[in-house]
């Protein structure tokens, strides 16, 4: 047999039915995908924005139903600050994913780039969300100004200063391996380019 | 875009382009677990590629690019078995090949899969027929070193073919 024969073979193949799929299963790995979503770079901006966007409406609205604290308004103010700051870099961000090559390393580099967003995004959430919600917590409770119950006051730092160490874990177990893996099928397929010259 | 019009599109895309989607899933992965797994990871990066394709390539070129992305970071993924989104039973697979039947179709396929995993796709695309220039353009090379490595390819399925009579034709 010679390559023009075994050409022959391999396009003989697409004659026949090759395989068969099951539609159903098809449906639930893509439903199990579509409900992972911290691992979507969109849904976690999406979440995040709407989230402080809601808190600076409750924290605005509080007012109303509770005794008027002026400093309320500025919480609200500074809670819709970061959502709309956050929008913004998801904009720029969506924007930016455009840049990369219709090609296979294209693909490769678009695929790191959305990994390290995850993983700088996820760094850059406990400053830009945990720090001033933590803030907003001390003003409250050193100027006496929460009427909220003890077990609130203390779970909430709790749970505000615990979440980094979440993402931490979610960044290392998740996506610090998938992007190594990334970075070297990248290095992979450059080197496989380059040993071609030689 | 919607799900279900998402969904539709994924099938539709799977039913046209299967044989695509079967080279790749056959050349990637040897047993019948890491076909299951590697034909689900090829179906979940076509579904999250969707909102992407804008049309600026044809679709066959997208998929092929897709699905060689997903079989090549798939093969490199020393957790594969863990991170399988479902893990699908043997009485009820999500991929049932019914190709495998030629045993000189399965020799080929056999050597494809021993070579390197960049070779492994330009072998792919040249034996379905695409120009170097095609080819370079898929994966982001030179025309001339895709030229050169398909050669080298080449010499070395010829040599494979030659020391091996079982499956002279």
């Amino acid at each position: 047999m010679n390559f023009e024969e075994m050409q022959v073979i391999w396009d003989a193949q697409t004659k026949r039915s090759l395989f068969a799929f099951d539609r159903e299963g098809i449906r639930r790995v893509v439903d199990k995908q579509a409900s992972a979503i911290h691992f979507h770079l969109r849904s976690f901006e999406i979440v995040t924005i709407s989230s402080f966007f809601i808190l600076a409406l409750v924290v605005a609205s509080e007012p109303f139903f509770e005794k008027h604290e002026y400093f309320q308004y500025y919480e609200a103010a500074g809670f819709l600050i970061i959502s709309a700051l956050m929008f913004f870099r998801a904009r720029q961000r969506s924007k930016e994913e455009a840049r990369f090559a219709d090609t296979l390393i294209g693909e490769v580099d678009l695929a790191i780039w959305r990994l390290e967003s995850i993983i700088s995004r996820l760094k850059d959430y406990t400053w830009l969300a945990i720090a001033p919600l933590l803030l907003v917590w001390l003003v409250r409770v050193v100027f006496e100004l929460s009427s909220k119950p003890l077990w609130l006051q203390i779970g909430w730092p709790l749970f505000l200063l615990a979440t980094p160490f979440i993402f931490r874990t979610a960044v290392r177990g998740k996506h610090q391996p998938q992007l190594e893996n990334l970075l070297a099928l990248r290095k992979s397929l450059r080197e496989s380019e380059e040993n071609a010259k030689t | 875009m919607a799900e279900t019009k998402r969904q539709a599109k994924l099938e539709q895309w799977i039913d046209e382009y299967r044989a695509i989607v079967y080279k790749v899933v056959r050349s990637y992965a040897r047993s019948h677990h890491d076909r299951q797994d590697l034909f689900q990871e090829v179906v979940t990066q076509l579904w999250k590629a969707i909102p992407r394709f804008e049309g600026r390539s044809k679709e066959s070129t997208f998929i092929y690019r897709v699905a060689l992305f997903a079989a090549m970071s798939w093969s490199r993924s020393e957790r594969r078995r863990e991170d399988v989104v479902e893990r699908v039973g043997e009485d009820n697979p999500l991929f049932i090949d019914q190709g495998s039947s030629d045993s000189r179709l399965n020799w080929l396929y056999e050597r494809i899969a021993e070579l390197e995993e960049v070779d492994r796709s330009l072998t792919l695309l040249m034996l379905d027929g695409f120009s170097y220039r095609e080819i370079a353009e898929m994966m982001g090379y030179s025309e001339s070193n895709v030229g050169v490595k398909l050669t080298r390819i080449r010499k070395k399925l010829t040599k494979l073919l030659s020391e091996d009579q079982d499956y002279e034709l």
